[in-house]
């Protein structure tokens, strides 16, 4: 298959592993990876030691209309449904997953989604008698459990990154964003494509992270950070249990930024600084165009190695977001057809109505394009034998089955990537007869992505007299 | 920030977004825990506003109370982290706090040369500190309670002052702990009073207002641009400052609060006034009387809260419902029952929201919820998703009666506001919320006797807002902490 070139090859890094030292310890970064230092067959490190694993989670709001999302037939050779068509191009390199469920359903519609599909514990509920209604993961993400395994020495631990703004802000850390470290400490999306390219790329230097251990900014920065650092210290003997973990978590910020400051960051062809991309308030967003930035970005960042582990909403979990491009004019069977291309996607998911359904078909499709954008991306960097795609698994979901009705029982779920070999290829559409568990999926991908597999044994949680936690992961999947 | 270096310095600050729990940005405060991105943010804002803040070497030299010229760098080094600690850190600084914060201004007069160099580096390492970021509240040994903790006198003014004035504390009222001030129910109140009366407290009580009644974003909500094509940001903001102009100005004539539900005037500005089909005001925020036949009434249908809670096309009758239940009578609504059918009819069979939500009210399973929001929220149909007045949908005339067990019947929103303002529920609601707000926490039992002293006695004494601030400061309920949160 021929394999676009992108402006952005990496170039040759002439600095290998320079690092400063904090609290006497070496601080090692991550390189990106070039052919030179592959083994013959791309398939690894020349030393012997394997190419680097990551995992994305991407996802879009207020799930699909099912008769138009899975396929009529199951097998590699299956037809694709209508809402999948954007991604013909890609159905060699990624499974379609149908009829699995939730285990940890029926509690609170887009709550139970990601936290099921995102992190197999059941969520917290923060439901005091009277006051406005929130909830919070159960347990860490899925990104940040590989994180955790994965343990790179990479610039960023993780990376999240958010396209529409348009979100619903008020219901707790379990719709504000899909990355948690812990049931408290929900992390924040980058929304902005020149932040998102300031945080990656644009800090790095003197001024910013990176600065290197001989530069004398950077120690002094150093020697602010171990006062605040000793305080948290003091701190930490003096206070309660829960604010003891939230300094403790502080405290791993602070590490994690001195770490920063002194490192080297690879090097490697960085892209331009995306324009200002301004998110209209007369209800445009421009959508496609942020996407196309942010997937750019992801790719880089993963090509660096500046992390391993990224969490992408597209589109929100009972968020708002609008599609300028569906207009009643995209829907000539309905004439007269009242104007949604600036309504908010969750009200329309539940007017139960042939229009409005289709409307919510048709805002699946526009998300599988943006999808689409993404993996050509990963597929456009080339890593060893094959290409970025190769090197990782990319879960991808929604909140719910079925907008209108909150369903959970069929969740509309791909799984894109072959992990370094540890994901099956050529599955394609894969339909559980059993009603599977949602959490098996994850189970697979956070095992296809871990440097020791067989050591993990169980994936997601138990809480509140749900469970999501198996032993099972999803065989269909894994190689 | 610009109480500790002045306003240019608080400028360059770039403190990230606070999210919010159950209501207010204050409850997520104090159970959410920092991250990398956030360490990162504080840490570029820190440096920018140390850097900005020594580009006023006499600023810094009168917080410093010394010049290096005269008793050396090292000396006025050590006064300065002394004095600037004592802000930040809203107390006296410890010896091993101050020895390390001097530590770190020298090894930046070692490295660069100048007095300047190390209080840059000290501001930045001081205001990236826990104790700065924070609010720290340890608390002393109760004498007979050891499930709960008595705040130090430095404590409550921070507490105080953040609460009252929106602010950190300032030298006077640091001074005034230092006294034992803060010590007692009497000085709390003197200190309360005087803070309120202060001409800078404005922003605090808004600040409460703003979260209460969720007007934080209101300028980035979406409209439909070829519905409602008068909609900006800057109409946005404009509705906001209504709002708050109705909040102020019941609280500085300290009439009842329920005032702000009721009034029938209202301040405007040019843009609200065409809005509202009001006569133009001759100057920005006139306070006028809205035409009659609209029956609006206090800030429950002014345009900033009809848009809030408002659809991007439309309007809802269960965010303006939810809104009411959950900001004015302390009451949720579940979810809704996995699988519900959610098919309404379409305008063209059913013209008006109320007819379309007929279902909601019929329905035994959507009615158990829906009958109290329903109610509540098609009161406000006579005014669409950005609060312009309207008789009719799709050509049928709007009904915006409504009744619910605990609050009666009405004929529109003026019946309903007078009954929301009459209503026990909503009084000791008022009460809850700030509780919430001030202290970062929903109400846990034990602060129920409480909560119902500071109920009875701001209803008895005709509900005066800051009557209610200076009794709720100077109760136990914001003078303790619990062991465990």
């Amino acid at each position: 298959m021929n394999r676009r070139r992108l402006p952005y090859e990496l170039a040759l890094p002439r600095r290998t592993l320079l690092r400063g030292l904090v609290g006497g310890a070496a601080v090692a970064l991550g390189l990106p990876l070039l052919d030179v230092m592959l083994d013959d067959n791309g398939t690894a490190h020349a030393d012997g030691s394997p190419l680097p694993l990551r995992l994305l989670t991407w996802m879009w709001g207020n799930g699909c209309r099912l008769e138009h999302w899975v396929p009529t037939a199951a097998g590699p050779d299956y037809p694709l449904s209508k809402a999948l068509e954007p991604l013909a191009a890609f159905k060699s390199e990624f499974t379609v997953l149908t009829g699995f469920k939730n285990p940890v359903a029926g509690r609170r519609g887009h709550h139970d989604g990601m936290a099921g599909l995102f992190s197999g514990h059941p969520f917290i509920n923060l439901d005091p008698m009277g006051a406005p209604y929130a909830s919070k993961f159960g347990g860490k993400s899925i990104d940040q459990q590989a994180v955790d395994l994965i343990a790179a020495p990479t610039m960023f631990a993780s990376l999240q990154v958010g396209v529409t703004k348009r979100q619903l802000t008020n219901q707790g850390p379990t719709l504000d964003t899909m990355s948690h470290r812990g049931p408290d400490q929900p992390l924040p999306m980058e929304r902005d494509p020149q932040k998102l390219f300031d945080k990656l790329f644009g800090a790095f230097g003197s001024s910013g992270l990176g600065a290197g251990g001989q530069d004398p900014e950077a120690a002094l920065r150093i020697a602010a950070l171990d006062a605040v650092m000793g305080d948290a210290k003091r701190l930490h003997a003096r206070v309660s249990t829960n604010d003891r973990q939230r300094l403790e978590h502080h405290m791993d910020s602070l590490f994690a930024l001195q770490k920063q400051i002194l490192a080297i960051p690879p090097e490697c062809d960085l892209p331009m600084k995306p324009g200002k991309l301004d998110y209209n308030q007369d209800g445009s967003e421009p959508l496609v165009e942020i996407n196309a930035v942010m997937s750019r970005l992801v790719a880089v960042a993963l090509a660096c190695d500046l992390t391993r582990a990224v969490s992408y909403m597209f589109t929100a979990p009972s968020g708002a977001q609008q599609f300028d491009s569906l207009p009643p004019a995209a829907f000539p069977e309905f004439a007269g057809a009242p104007d949604y291309s600036h309504a908010d996607q969750h009200m329309v998911s539940h007017i139960n109505l042939p229009y409005e359904q289709l409307f919510m078909h048709r805002a699946t499709v526009f998300c599988m394009q943006n999808l689409a954008t993404l993996l050509g991306e990963l597929r456009g960097v080339s890593e060893g034998a094959g290409t970025l795609l190769d090197n990782l698994c990319l879960l991808a979901g929604s909140d719910v089955c079925e907008g209108w009705s909150h369903s959970e029982d069929d969740y509309p779920i791909l799984v894109a990537g072959r992990a370094g070999g540890r994901l099956k290829a050529g599955v394609g559409h894969h339909r559980s007869q059993t009603g599977e568990s949602i959490t098996n999926i994850g189970f697979a991908c956070l095992k296809s992505v871990v440097p020791q597999p067989d050591a993990l044994t169980e994936y997601g949680g138990e809480g509140s007299n749900y469970s999501g936690k198996t032993t099972t992961p999803c065989s269909a999947i894994l190689a | 920030m610009s109480l500790l270096l002045g306003e240019t310095v608080a400028a360059s600050a770039a403190p990230p977004a606070d999210s919010q729990l159950n209501g207010f940005t204050s409850i997520a405060a104090s159970q959410l825990a920092f991250n990398d991105s956030l360490v990162q943010a504080y840490e570029a804002s820190a440096r920018k506003v140390a850097a900005a803040a020594v580009l006023e070497p006499t600023r810094i030299e009168a917080i410093a109370d010394c010049s290096p010229a005269t008793i050396g760098v090292e000396a006025c080094l050590r006064s300065f982290v002394e004095r600037f600690g004592r802000l930040a850190f809203r107390r006296p600084l410890e010896e091993v706090e101050r020895d390390a914060l001097v530590a770190v201004g020298n090894s930046a007069i070692a490295t660069k040369g100048t007095f300047l160099a190390g209080v840059e580096l000290v501001i930045s390492a001081a205001i990236q500190s826990p104790h700065f970021l924070y609010q720290v509240e340890v608390g002393s040994p109760h004498p007979t309670r050891p499930d709960v903790r008595n705040l130090t006198g430095y404590e409550m003014a921070s507490r105080l002052s953040f609460l009252l004035a929106g602010r950190t504390p300032d030298v006077a009222l640091l001074d005034a702990a230092a006294a034992g001030e803060l010590d007692d129910e009497a000085g709390l109140r003197t200190w309360a009073e005087k803070l309120i009366a202060a001409p800078d407290a404005a922003p605090a009580i808004r600040d409460f207002f703003g979260e209460l009644f969720v007007l934080g974003d209101l300028e980035t909500q979406a409209r439909d641009p070829n519905l409602f094509p008068e909609f900006s940001p800057d109409l946005a903001r404009s509705m906001r400052e209504e709002v708050f102009k109705i909040i102020e100005d019941v609280v500085a004539r300290d009439a009842p609060l329920g005032e702000i539900l009721t009034t029938s005037r209202t301040f405007v500005d040019g843009p609200l006034a065409v809005l509202y089909g009001a006569s133009a005001p001759s100057h920005d925020w006139e306070l006028v009387t809205l035409p009659e036949e609209q029956g609006r009434s206090g800030i429950l249908t002014s345009a900033a809260i009809m848009t809030r809670q408002a659809h991007t096309t439309s309007t809802s009758a269960t965010y303006r419902g939810l809104f009411v239940m959950e900001r004015l009578l302390c009451t949720t609504m579940p979810p809704p029952p996995q699988g519900v059918v959610t098919t309404l009819p379409p305008s063209s069979a059913a013209p008006t929201l109320r007819d379309r939500l007929k279902v909601h009210l019929e329905e035994p399973t959507c009615r158990a919820c829906h009958y109290m929001s329903d109610n509540l929220g098609l009161t406000f149909e006579t005014f669409d998703a950005i609060g312009r007045h309207r008789t009719a949908e799709n050509g049928a005339p709007i009904d915006s009666s409504g009744a619910i067990d605990s609050l009666g019947s009405w004929r529109g929103p003026r019946e309903l506001a007078e009954a929301l303002a009459a209503s026990e529920v909503v009084q000791s609601c008022l009460v809850r919320q700030l509780h919430r707000y001030a202290n970062g926490h929903v109400e846990v039992d034990g602060e129920w006797p409480g909560l119902n002293a500071l109920d009875a006695g701001w209803t008895a004494g005709g509900q005066r807002f800051r009557g209610l601030l200076v009794d709720f400061v100077s109760s136990e309920l914001f003078r303790r902490v619990g062991t465990t949160p």
